[in-house]
């Protein structure tokens, strides 16, 4: 199956990016990189711009100002047809009125790639099986389950190999547990394709598992882009820590020269600022931890989900191991983890700390 | 029991009406084939006796205005279909400032009477041709009806689905042809219907703006039932009706089912 791995992806670069609607500025002033043959996982709140971002990229809008470079040639004036992009719809976009074989085929027969048809059947024939579709071939889209649906998605958009996929959250219609499988599927078909990818969601467990590299957008600005693990483990502020994952922000209190938390004395931390995040699995058992109240706790089966009172108010989350013991209105002695805990500033800026 | 009654009423309602809005066809239908003595006298001043002679009377005699109006209908189907199709795309898919006050306004003519409008296009384009003239005046009840029929057909499909074809390279040219039009069709076949229907039976335009020589089969109708007896006026009805009956029947079949699966599929 040599054929079914995609051409090296390009690379691709923006600059100065700006698109309004109406005014009300959807991009604004953005800057990225998206590295040849790696997932780039943006993910941001609705409204943050990020699929404003994907149909600037993929030609379907076009940036009031900035540039858009593929492989170092300038693409930003070019009609979506002459760019070499796929793009997989959060609503699916099948034709209706083509069967599965016929949806799959459109993008080889175009103006912008016309494969001979004996070729261009054979890629058909891969890109369904690659998305286990050859069963479907003959039917229409309206006789399609929803994940069926979105499988004939990504083989019509994989098919004529385009050098950059586009993913405007193509899982978003999914129920959960499909999503769950369908996710680890998309994430070894896109390791698999080694083309250029730039994924759009607003969910942190899909980005956490398929990006190589992760961007946080809010109102149109990259708040924070890198690895993934580094954004959830040190967010540039409590947005970041707090749509990546569930995150304990406790206020960091300077006391006879010491600085102290209501988990006790601050242990020594790289970065600076008035938060210290706490991540509820970066909490652990400890005899000579804080003493601390449980509010609730409920089982959810690979971890108990502990609620916990603050001496100063407030409360604190853990996810502790199953069955450790604590029950509502008992108490626990809890500690930070070594090595974890996180110094960030407090939202809208930090006083002296 | 109170339920049956509702259904029972409801039936009884359905009958009336369904009677009162097939009556005058009955009626006409039976004046056609009846053997009455009121058979017109040809101006020759031959009697026209048995039902046969008297259709082929109406034919010869109304040949012309048939011929004329299926001139029109043949002029302003494809006209209407041309000008309302890309307007309600551009309306839904590429709407501009203003373009939802545009879209509004050009249903006006609706409501406007025939005779308002056949007045309004003489006074200004007095000097154009009479036939061009019932064309224009056509066009301003049958373009409306398209925009209608396929502005609902768009507002139905997913636009992104055009994107789709375009991000797979489709040339503008090859998204309207492999995806729009398809996916219209049946909008694009009801439209056509009504509109044929609308222009097949245009009376007060067309009777304003007839001469001698530019008579449409409605206008001729009318004169029909002014100067020829009964049974007269009821073949050149029957003939009136022949073609309209089957577009109606299509387009009751295509606006319940057809319509709803290919667009909403």
């Amino acid at each position: 199956m040599t054929g079914t791995t995609g051409r090296a992806g390009m690379e691709v670069q923006v600059r100065g990016l700006r698109y309004a609607y109406a005014r009300e500025p959807a991009i604004d002033d953005l800057t990225l990189d998206l590295p040849a043959g790696a997932v780039t996982v943006v993910i941001g709140p609705s409204g943050s711009g990020k699929s404003t971002l994907l149909r600037l990229l993929a030609g379907l809008l076009h940036p009031d100002e900035g540039w858009i470079h593929f492989d170092g040639a300038d693409v930003t004036g070019r009609p979506t047809e002459k760019r070499d992009v796929g793009v997989v719809f959060q609503s699916y976009a099948l034709f209706p009125h083509l069967t599965v074989r016929d949806n799959v085929a459109f993008g080889l027969r175009t103006a912008r790639r016309k494969l001979p048809p004996g070729e261009a059947a054979g890629r058909v024939d891969e890109a369904l099986a690659l998305l286990g579709l050859q069963n479907l071939a003959g039917r229409r889209p309206a006789e399609l389950s929803g994940g069926e649906q979105q499988r004939v998605a990504v083989a019509r958009a994989i098919a004529p190999r385009p050098a950059l996929l586009l993913f405007d959250e193509p899982l978003s219609a999914l129920d959960a547990r499909l999503r769950r499988s369908v996710r680890a599927d998309l994430a070894a078909l896109l390791a698999r394709l080694g083309t250029t990818v730039l994924y759009v969601t607003h969910d942190q467990e899909e980005a956490m598992l398929l990006a190589g590299h992760l961007v946080v957008l809010d109102r149109g600005r990259i708040v924070q882009a890198g690895p993934p693990l580094d954004l959830y483990r040190r967010p540039a502020d409590p947005f970041v820590a707090t749509f990546l994952g569930e995150a304990n922000l406790l206020e960091v209190l300077e006391r006879e020269g010491r600085k102290e938390t209501a988990l006790g004395p601050l242990p020594a931390l790289p970065g600076s600022g008035t938060r210290l995040l706490v991540r509820p699995e970066d909490l652990e058992i400890h005899p000579a931890g804080m003493e601390l109240e449980v509010a609730e706790c409920r089982g959810l089966g690979p971890y108990d989900r502990v609620l916990l009172r603050l001496p100063g108010g407030g409360t604190l989350l853990a996810h502790l191991p199953p069955a450790t013991g604590p029950t509502a209105g008992g108490s626990v002695r809890l500690a930070l983890r070594p090595g974890r805990g996180h110094l960030l500033a407090a939202p809208g800026g930090d006083l002296a700390p | 029991m109170r339920r049956r009654f509702y259904r029972r009423a409801g039936i009884a309602v359905t009958v009336a009406l369904a009677l009162a809005l097939l009556a005058p066809i009955l009626i006409t239908v039976w004046g056609a084939f009846s053997d009455s003595q009121w058979y017109g006298q040809r101006s020759e001043g031959v009697e026209v006796a048995g039902t046969r002679e008297l259709f082929s009377y109406v034919l010869e005699v109304w040949g012309q205005a048939l011929g004329r109006s299926f001139q029109i209908v043949a002029a302003v189907v494809p006209l209407a279909l041309l000008i309302g199709a890309p307007a309600a795309w551009a309306f839904h898919r590429r709407p501009f400032p203003g373009s939802r006050l545009l879209e509004a306004a050009a249903l006006v003519p609706l409501s406007i009477p025939g005779v308002a409008l056949a007045f309004a296009l003489i006074s200004t384009l007095g000097g154009a041709p009479r036939f061009g003239l019932l064309i224009a005046g056509h066009l301003a009840y049958t373009v409306p009806l398209v925009l209608k029929t396929v502005g609902n057909a768009l507002a139905a499909t997913d636009p992104a689905v055009e994107d789709a074809a375009r991000t797979l390279g489709a040339s503008p040219w090859q998204v309207a042809r492999r995806v729009t039009l398809p996916l219209l069709a049946p909008a694009l076949v009801l439209a056509a219907l009504l509109a044929f229907a609308v222009s097949w039976g245009e009376f007060n335009v067309a009777f304003l703006l007839a001469t001698p020589l530019l008579q449409t089969f409605p206008a001729a109708l009318y004169a029909t039932y002014t100067t020829n007896s009964f049974p007269v006026a009821a073949a050149a009805t029957l003939v009136f009706l022949l073609p309209v009956v089957p577009a109606l029947a299509a387009i009751q079949a295509l606006g319940g089912e057809e319509l709803h699966r290919g667009v909403s599929a």
